[in-house]
């Protein structure tokens, strides 16, 4: 039996571990009175409920420019259910709880448990990552396999490099242009490590996913393309329209992004670069699509977290400034390394 | 002279007012999404769909005014898109004769694309000379649904 001071002692050591189990289940009733009020799929959603039953029936597939995953995901639940669109509008929801739960755990092990809790609630509670999330869209799809892979990559274990290379398989075939900012996380990591095992273990299990998936719409299809053709224009000239709306997109912990930047500190740490580059490249390649009608809040998604990971570390390296740093630790904000 | 702890206590202010301000902001910017998109909360919407396939016989082919994703999806009938040539309700007519066709579903949904001149107020009054409409439904201000029976006693 424990007695009370263990009792106490748990509850203290784990207050933010509690908090953030707090926030995930208000969250999740929150965010489902969302899901249950929507009366009809979006009109993507409408076609990958189109694609999915294209594939349960062997019927020609309507749309096969979109990535084909979630139609996949569809179509198997319907193989057990049968096909009921209702269904899959609670299912799809699903996986942006999840990146939040997993970015919570990714984050926790290196940054410390108040840390993530910053970034994967405002992550959570981004408006636009809300909104879409509640639909049956791959937004949400996408941005779990892109934060299951940065949870296996910044992984020690070399089991789950293999695991890594999967979901980096996994979130080409829930979003085909998403495979740009999963593989600079790899990339940055492979630089960081300079770990040959590391390396070769993913792209060997990343490889057959992502060759497998194209064939796989080529059979069915007889070609494979990853995008209409008048979304692929790019330009060096770059839009302005995301650092433009940056405030509505990201709400006002956006300024703190630029602050990260000016610490030397967080080019100390190495862990941080993977996210400094998620970051960096999504903006670049989002900004330097030439077509207006693709510049859209929605398209951020796959990289909000990076957002906030740089607006929390700005909080972070102003904690440790010493002018304030006694400050923080009277209310109790105090980040990991200084716990140890 | 300002004190240490006063720096300290203002710069955590201020951050905890941008957290807060950025929480609450996007509280009310789902509310705002919510409301650009309210189409997504319409209850009308599938049953009019539903209600208007029932109309149309098993086996028959309805011809629409646009390919949406929702009408493939919702209308199990076999859907044939208008082709871009017809720009005249005879050449419509025409078209839906010699190939045999009998229903017309005009969508009509100025949230998401501009009304193609021929089902506009004035076109679908044309249109009443040699098509009968069976269903008409009105989801929202922007939306709506009506569906054309091909009179028997058409005329070129």
């Amino acid at each position: 039996m424990w007695t009370k001071t263990e009792y106490l002692g748990l509850l203290k050591s784990h207050k933010v571990d509690i908090l953030f189990i707090i926030f995930i289940i208000s969250f999740t009733a929150y965010f489902y009175s969302y899901v249950s009020i929507s009366a009809i799929p979006t009109s993507d959603g409408a076609e990958y409920l189109n694609n999915a039953r294209s594939w349960l029936y062997d019927t020609p597939i309507s749309s096969a420019y979109r990535a084909q995953l979630i139609s996949w995901i569809i179509a198997g639940i319907w193989q057990i259910t049968g096909e009921n669109w209702l269904i899959i509008k609670y299912v799809i929801p699903v996986f942006t709880l999840g990146a939040g739960i997993i970015l919570y755990l990714l984050l926790r092990k290196h940054k410390g448990n108040l840390f993530a809790f910053g970034v994967s609630t405002l992550t959570l509670l981004n408006p636009h990552l809300f909104f879409w999330g509640t639909y049956i869209m791959t937004e949400s799809l996408s941005l779990f396999f892109i934060v299951l892979s940065l949870y296996f990559i910044k992984s020690e274990k070399q089991s789950h490099w293999f695991l890594a290379g999967i979901s980096i398989g996994l979130t080409f075939a829930s979003r085909y242009s998403t495979l740009i900012e999963v593989m600079t996380i790899f990339v940055v990591e492979c630089i960081i490590r300079k770990d040959r095992k590391f390396a070769t273990r993913t792209i060997m299990s990343a490889t057959p996913i992502i060759i497998g998936t194209i064939f796989i719409v080529y059979l069915k299809v007889g070609y494979f393309v990853g995008a209409q053709p008048s979304d692929t224009h790019f330009t060096f000239l770059l839009t302005p329209y995301y650092l433009q709306n940056s405030l509505n997109i990201w709400g006002f912990a956006v300024l703190l992004v630029p602050v990260a930047f000016l610490f030397r500190r967080t080019y100390k740490d190495k862990y941080n670069y993977t996210f400094i580059a998620w970051f960096i490249v999504s903006l670049l390649f989002w900004s330097a699509n030439s077509n207006p009608i693709l510049h859209l809040p929605r398209y951020t998604v796959q990289f909000t977290p990076a957002v906030y990971f740089l607006a929390i570390l700005a909080i972070e390296n102003i904690s440790k400034i010493n002018i304030v740093r006694k400050s923080f630790h009277r209310i109790g904000i105090v980040f990991s390394d200084e716990v140890k | 002279m300002i004190k240490k702890a006063d720096i300290g206590s203002l710069v955590i202010g201020v951050i905890l007012l941008i957290l807060t301000i950025s929480a609450v902001g996007a509280i009310s910017e789902i509310e705002n999404q919510q409301h650009a998109h309210k189409i997504f909360y319409n209850y009308k919407f599938i049953p009019a769909i539903v209600n208007i396939s029932d109309l149309v016989p098993q086996g028959s082919s309805v011809v629409v005014s646009h390919t949406h994703s929702y009408l493939k999806y919702f209308i199990p009938h076999k859907i044939i898109k208008i082709p871009n040539t017809i720009s005249s309700e005879k050449s419509l007519l025409y078209y839906m004769v010699k190939n045999n066709l009998t229903y017309l579903l005009v969508y009509d949904n100025r949230h998401y694309f501009p009304v193609n001149p021929l089902f506009s107020d004035t076109g679908l009054k044309n249109l009443r000379n040699d098509y009968k409409q069976i269903a008409n439904y009105v989801i929202d201000d922007k939306t709506k649904f009506q569906l054309y029976q091909l009179n028997k006693n058409w005329r070129f």
